[in-house]
């Protein structure tokens, strides 16, 4: 069964169509990359299946684990497995990353029934996931991304990934604002989380990112339509030749339209 | 974020000589009941004390109660505290059945865990048996006003009474005519005492709704350093009383002085409060006062900073939920220059509850180069919840740096999203911001155990507390 499957999907905001019959199927195992360019709807894809409810879903379906996405509150997708690293992650003040990280993983182990890990437990825990993204005991007891740089901001999104173990994680350009050395520690971190039963969807602008996390599928997202699809040689090709030939209208597309006139 | 503003409890005014609702005898005239009976009781105090009691009652009956018709109580009417006839709370005291049902909660008040000396005062009455004051530098005072009357502390007749009692407080001038006791604490100079001192003031009403008027002074001398905890509570839920403190405090040069305010009364209980502090010399002193209880609260923190090279920071938390009203007026009073200020007041609003605040700054025309920035920022948490808040600036040097800010909101949206994304509920999801907004004034106060008890309190105040552990 795919893991997730996203059938004609139609979102507006303000009235305004963005995603305009998006269809992807994403598997167990699989990395797929959307790439598109500025405004095409890859953010707004990204924070529709998060459950962002600033959006309103005017057609199509998407199933996660056979059941109906959209009917899930933005907490029960959390629950169901599905995890959002955030394009801009949000500082919370007063809010320690450790104190946040366990109400996080207790409330979605309650959604699964099961017990929560009592503090000491749950530290434990957090110190076995602490290598694979360098994270310092320093950072664990600062407040939620207050104040830390942007490096340091989307380390934290994906120490949050490794420490609740999604099925499926959708990364909204996380490599947006690094420098090579933080896209290193990103990557690295995502790498070390790949698994024959997660999946994960890459959202970004660049190819760059892609040479980092190999991608068994890449998608081109313009003007809210997948035009595209193909393997990872289609980021390298989009990389030399930009969006410009895929995008409607465009000379190339013209000329495709009269050859199969 | 919205701006919204109300009248506070209501509007009537109260016409002193009226005959109110529930007693024949006008409010000023039950007072000075009290302090016929008290001035009777106390034929020991010191020349100087009856002068000054005398002093203040007649004050008070010059003013009487104030009305919503002055403009410094217009958000704040105390005829509900008019209405009620209060018993002389010290006889209270004596009444074994009260003392022993109450006295788990006052332990809880009390801090008992509390590393430190502490002085311990039922319904106005010093409690020995609670009460600790363990090793102290020589020379330093830690104990009761009566102690001190007695024994003619010069330091206390310097200061007792000099810096509260102002033509326009009107309850202060009650308490320095009916207060009989109080806790004073004296650091000589250059003294350090690293231990917290403690001063508790517990109420238990019983059966009759009484009235206390709890009293502490504390005179910090040059380059002494001393940090004060004064806490105010009801010992049994829902009783009525009236707390009416009066604390004074003089920080002296090179003095730091770090005080802190618990206010846990009973949610039917009456709190007027009256913090007057001067700074006779380049010092320190940090307040932080946190008001979770009482139904009509008053909170007045004025400070007289009269010497150049002084820091002042002013940290205040209030929440309220049900029907409480909670009123802190600030005044900070820039006499000399070169001084910084600072002051953060948050709330968090439930209910139908109300709160009013006035933050008053004053630069007098020779405090050049005054730093103050004022900040209020109040949280409502459901739409029947009212604030009022005012900033009052009042500048008379041409060479200063003012800012003031005040922000009435709901919780950031986007800090929601991202807590729900992560898989938290929406309640809970609430209940940790809430926290957390409260949290930034507590994480200030220097002590540990009075942080982690007041967070405990503030945890079980916010909405689905179960997901925040511990």
């Amino acid at each position: 069964m795919a893991l997730l499957e996203i059938k004609n999907l139609c979102v507006s905001v303000d009235d305004k169509p963005i995603l305009r019959g998006v269809d992807l199927t994403v598997n167990p195992g699989e990395v797929h990359a959307i790439m598109g360019p500025n405004g095409s709807g890859k953010s707004t894809l990204a924070q529709v299946l998060a459950g962002h409810d600033a959006y309103t879903i005017t057609d199509g379906s998407v199933k996660f684990r056979g059941k109906d996405l959209l009917d899930l509150s933005a907490s029960e997708r959390a629950g169901e497995g599905m995890f959002l690293a955030f394009q801009y992650p949000v500082e919370i003040p007063g809010v320690s990353n450790t104190y946040f990280l366990r109400a996080a993983y207790n409330a979605v182990r309650e959604y699964r029934g099961e017990p929560p890990l009592d503090p000491v437990a749950f530290i434990n825990y957090l110190k076995s996931k602490m290598h694979i993204v360098g994270m310092d005991q320093a950072m664990l007891k600062r407040s939620v991304n207050a104040g830390f740089s942007g490096g340091e901001k989307k380390r934290n999104e994906i120490f949050q990934l490794t420490v609740l173990e999604p099925v499926l994680a959708v990364l909204d350009e996380t490599d947006s604002g690094l420098d090579i050395d933080a896209l290193r520690v990103v990557s690295d971190g995502v790498n070390a989380m790949r698994s024959p039963d997660r999946a994960f969807v890459v959202i970004t602008h660049y190819q760059r990112l892609l040479e980092y996390i190999v991608p068994d599928v890449v998608h081109v997202l313009v003007d809210g339509r997948i035009v595209r699809s193909g393997g990872k040689e289609l980021a390298l090709e989009l990389e030399d030749k930009g969006y410009g030939w895929l995008e409607e209208g465009s000379a190339e597309s013209l000329v495709a339209a009269g050859a199969r006139r | 974020m919205t701006n919204e503003t109300r009248d506070g409890v209501g509007t009537t005014s109260v016409v002193r000589g009226s005959t109110p609702r529930t007693t024949t005898t006008p409010a000023g005239d039950r007072f000075l009941a009290d302090f016929a009976a008290l001035s009777r009781a106390n034929g020991h105090a010191p020349a100087w004390l009856n002068e000054r009691r005398i002093a203040a009652a007649a004050r008070f009956e010059a003013v009487g109660l104030p009305t919503t018709r002055q403009e410094a109580w217009r958000k704040t009417n105390v005829q509900p505290i008019a209405q009620v006839v209060f018993a002389n709370a010290p006889a209270m005291a004596a009444d074994s059945a009260v003392a022993t049902a109450a006295a788990a909660a006052l332990d809880r008040l009390a801090l008992l865990a509390l590393d430190g000396h502490r002085l311990v005062f039922v319904n106005g009455v010093f409690d020995a048996a609670r009460s600790h004051v363990g090793a102290l530098p020589a020379g330093v005072r830690v104990g009761t006003l009566e102690q001190a009357w007695r024994e003619g502390d010069a330091a206390v007749a310097a200061h007792y009474g000099r810096h509260a009692d102002g033509d326009d407080a009107p309850f202060a001038a009650i308490n320095t005519a009916l207060a009989h006791d109080g806790a004073v604490i004296v650091v000589p100079d250059g003294v350090a005492v690293e231990a917290p001192i403690h001063v508790v003031f517990a109420c238990a009403s019983g059966e009759t709704a009484v009235a206390h008027h709890p009293r502490v002074l504390v005179v910090a001398g040059v380059g002494s350093r001393v940090t004060v905890i004064e806490s105010y509570g009801g010992l049994v839920a829902g009783d009525v009383y009236l707390t009416n403190a009066v604390s004074e405090v003089v920080v002296a040069e090179g003095a730091e002085v770090d005080h802190t305010k618990r206010q846990l009364e009973s949610e039917a209980a009456f709190h007027m409060g009256g913090m007057h502090v001067v700074q006779t010399g380049a010092s320190r002193y940090v307040n932080h006062n946190v008001a979770l209880g009482g139904r009509i609260v008053r909170n007045e923190i004025a400070i007289r900073i009269d010497a150049s090279g002084c820091d002042t920071l002013l940290h205040g938390l209030y929440m309220g939920h049900g029907q409480q009203h909670i009123d802190n007026h600030t005044m900070l009073d820039h006499l000399k220059s070169g001084c910084h200020s600072f002051e953060l007041y948050k709330g968090v609003l439930d209910g139908r509850a109300t709160a009013v605040f006035t933050g008053r700054i004053k630069v007098h025309q020779d405090a050049q180069q005054t730093d103050a920035v004022q900040e209020n920022r109040c949280l409502l948490l459901a739409d029947t919840a009212t604030v009022n808040t005012q900033p009052q600036l009042e500048i008379f040097a041409d060479d200063v740096k003012c800012t003031h800010g005040a922000s009435v909101g709901e919780l950031d949206e986007t800090q929601l999203t991202y807590l729900k994304a992560r898989g938290i509920p929406p309640a809970a999801a609430h209940g940790i911001l809430t926290y957390a907004y409260a949290n930034e004034i507590i994480e200030r106060i220097p002590i540990e155990l009075v942080r982690d008890e007041l967070e405990g309190l503030i945890r079980g105040r916010v909405r689905e507390t179960q997901q925040l552990g511990d």
